[in-house]
């Protein structure tokens, strides 16, 4: 592991897990590890509040920023509740780099992962790099009966491409990077047990993320 | 004429954090019935500080595999809903119109996924 990295697990509580020492964070810039249930939603929901939206030592960020931001995390946090079918809980952790004007925020669970979860349902034989480039384009969705879906990585995708930050998405041997309204993808030698979901905002975006034209009520349905 | 309706998001849900699809769920199973007898229902979200896809599609998008457009426009009504909330609640009726339009779209997703972007890329 490079040094960097394993001093930043060591300070957001990450690598004490497993038995090593937990490094003070002194600097105030590490979102600490914690574990989630699936049904955990307003406990993450606290998490967010506390450890992100209101901390003192996080940077200034426009309030459109920080509730495009929000908005977008619970997103993430329930697609991994709806699709994962994960037995041991969902997990996140995250880093603020104030000389780069960058936040670090990821969401993991160790469910079945995008594949597995396409082939059940659609019975798609994608490849694990195709199957997040399937899950990420709008309208696709796992989501069968009667409950509609595929929108919430689609909003991620747009909100990154404006805040010129990234997203990355590992799920068993898939790998899938979108930054600069690019997206790359790869198949990974080692595949991941899950889904890891990692965004990077840039926290100096000054976009106002104001509404060109407001919408009415009535124009909704 | 049937008296009108008023659900709180928050009163339901019983918190301001409208995340979860199951939450979603419950305030479906507050209005469907209510259209199914043709009231009209003021769906207020008053005191609601965040809104995902996910809640909106299981509260408003699966009435459009219940009812028809037509039906959802005279008899439901939204308020004291933010700009941006108002955006993706009609991205995401956007989204189930089409979802339960379009049987076939598996199909087309597939011969999208297997082919080129479509976006450029």
């Amino acid at each position: 592991m490079r040094p960097s990295v394993k001093d930043i697990l060591s300070r957001n509580g990450f690598l004490s897990h497993y038995g090593h020492e937990k490094i003070p964070d002194h600097w105030g810039t590490t979102i600490p590890y914690q574990r989630f249930d699936v049904k955990d939603d307003r406990y993450f929901a606290d998490y967010i509040e506390t450890e992100l939206i209101h901390r003192s030592e996080m940077p200034t960020m426009s309030q459109g920023l920080l509730k495009k931001f929000r908005g977008n995390i619970f997103e993430i946090f329930s697609n991994a509740v709806l699709h994962s079918r994960t037995q041991q809980g969902i997990f996140s952790c995250g880093q603020f780099f104030p000389k780069r004007d960058r936040l670090n925020f990821s969401v993991v669970d160790l469910g079945i992962g995008i594949r597995q979860n396409i082939r059940d349902i659609t019975r798609l034989g994608l490849s694990a790099e195709e199957a997040i480039r399937w899950a990420t384009m709008g309208r696709n969705t796992t989501k069968q009966g009667s409950i509609p879906g595929g929108l919430g990585l689609k909003l991620l995708g747009e909100f990154i491409d404006l805040n010129g930050g990234y997203i990355q998405i590992v799920s068993d041997a898939g790998y899938w990077k979108r930054t600069n309204r690019t997206t790359t993808t790869a198949t990974l030698t080692h595949p991941f047990p899950g889904t890891v979901v990692t965004v990077e905002i840039n926290t100096a975006d000054t976009n106002s993320y104001k509404l060109a034209h407001e919408l009415s009520a009535t124009d909704i349905f | 004429m049937k008296k009108e309706l008023t659900i709180s998001v928050f009163e339901v849900v019983g918190s301001p954090l409208c995340v979860a699809s199951n939450d979603g769920e419950k305030v479906y199973e507050r209005l469907a019935p209510a259209l199914r007898e043709d009231r009209v229902v003021t769906l207020t979200f008053h005191n609601v500080s965040i809104l995902t896809s996910a809640f909106l599609n299981a509260a408003i998008g699966q009435l459009y595999g219940e009812y028809s457009e037509e039906r959802i426009r005279t008899l439901l009504k939204v308020k004291d809903m933010q700009p941006d909330d108002m955006v993706l609640l009609k991205r995401v009726v956007e989204t189930a119109k089409q979802y339960f339009k379009d049987p076939q779209q598996f199909d087309q997703a597939v011969r999208d996924a297997l082919g080129d972007d479509s976006d450029g890329e």
